[in-house]
């Protein structure tokens, strides 16, 4: 999505023209809030939860453009690209705008073929879903074998074949980050030093922009290393972070993030 | 004669385990107190449990993700129970989420401890050493 500029403010309701360049953008946005039947969109703009908004989706593949009423939820930051925005849901929905969207999502799914990491170029957006390496640097088995069970629960249910590696220094690290990219590293900030991990990471140009979930106990804003570096606090939750694997998965993950 | 439940608590607060051992042990069963999720693990893999009470907000992973694992993965056949303070509504919804067989409220002096417990357990176990009648 490109821009998205109010045009008209009507007595409850905004209008927003919503200008695709291809329909990808509106199938990743809208599978990432799918159970609630809204999107994410991007915009510097402020704009209150509960604003009522019509949307006149506009891109491409789809004539004429979908006018969607929609109201704010949330404002904030969206985890797949850290771009500001709000999310949005999608109110009173006909069944043929519902069916049209569902046509558009359904034909942004991935693949059923397997994934060939290794023929992936850095930095190359490939839609996901089948095979995905996760490497969790955590120095303990069991919170290794909860983040396997659910991971692989998850992808049972969705068709995924999940490769988890467990790295328990950075010493180990090296392995798994020349083998094959991997499609997300969760690191666990009591586990290892943080910054000299992020460091090894990013100096490897496939993982130079792979996202890096750090789970800590402490406050680690200040560590922020990359717009692509994430911070959730321990208790690790596996909620959010099936969402965002789920997100980097290419398909909804299985909870609110 | 009934042989003592054997209860197993999980909880990184060594003034929580201290105090719910006590009471629990009071109320005749035998009990088990971890305060992380590597020992927890070493008791379960070698020591028949009749209940599991897990805290909720455990340091490293949330109780209820780690009650998911034991069922889901460990088929772990003793009860589950999540114990926490939070919000009723928000205990269930995630008992329901994780397969627990339940929850109880964490309170600080713990006075419905060992009644609440008691809900959970299996039918009392008949001592080897009493025969059943002829």
């Amino acid at each position: 999505m490109e821009s998205h500029t109010p045009l008209r403010a009507a007595r409850e309701s905004v209008l927003l023209r919503v200008d695709y360049k291809s329909s990808e953008a509106l199938g990743l946005s809208y599978l990432t809030n799918l159970s609630s039947g809204g999107l994410f969109l991007r915009t510097e703009a402020t704009i209150p939860v509960g604003t009522q908004l019509k949307l006149v989706i506009n891109f491409p593949e789809v004539v004429p453009p979908l006018t969607v009423d929609a109201e704010v939820r949330w404002t904030g930051t969206e985890l797949q690209s850290l771009a500001k925005g709000v999310g949005l849901a999608f109110r009173n929905v006909s069944p043929e705008i519902k069916s049209r969207l569902g046509q558009i999502v359904a034909s942004l799914q991935p693949t059923n073929s397997p994934l060939s990491d290794e023929a992936t170029a850095p930095n190359e957006s490939v839609p996901l879903g089948r095979g995905i390496r996760i490497v969790l640097v955590a120095a303990s088995e069991v919170i290794a074998a909860v983040f396997r069970q659910r991971i692989n629960r998850i992808g049972r249910e969705r068709g995924w074949v999940v490769d988890l590696v467990l790295v328990k220094s950075i010493d180990q690290l090296a392995a798994p980050l020349s083998e094959r990219r991997a499609r997300m590293f969760i690191v666990d900030q009591d586990a290892v030093t943080v910054p000299a991990v992020v460091k090894m990471i990013r100096s490897d140009a496939r993982h130079a922009r792979t996202p890096i979930v750090i789970v800590g106990k402490a406050s680690v804003a200040e560590e922020r290393h990359s717009i692509e570096t994430l911070y959730l606090r321990k208790p690790i939750s596996m909620k959010p972070l099936l969402g965002i694997i789920g997100l980097v998965g290419g398909q909804h993950g299985g909870g609110q993030v | 004669m009934t042989s003592p439940a054997v209860i197993l608590l999980v909880d990184s607060t060594e003034r929580s385990l201290k105090v719910a051992a006590s009471l629990l042990s009071q109320d005749g069963h035998r009990v088990l107190t971890v305060s992380n999720l590597d020992d927890a693990e070493n008791i379960i893999e070698n020591q028949p449990l009749d209940l599991i009470l897990i805290e909720l907000n455990l340091p490293e992973i949330s109780g209820h993700d780690y009650a998911d694992y034991l069922r889901d993965a460990r088929h772990v056949n003793a009860p589950i129970v999540l114990w926490s303070s939070i919000n009723p509504d928000r205990l269930g919804t995630l008992v329901a989420e994780c397969g627990a067989a339940g929850a109880i409220r964490k309170d600080i002096e713990m006075n419905n401890l060992a009644a609440d417990v008691r809900k959970f357990l299996p039918m009392p176990r008949v001592n080897d050493t009493v025969k059943a009648p002829q």
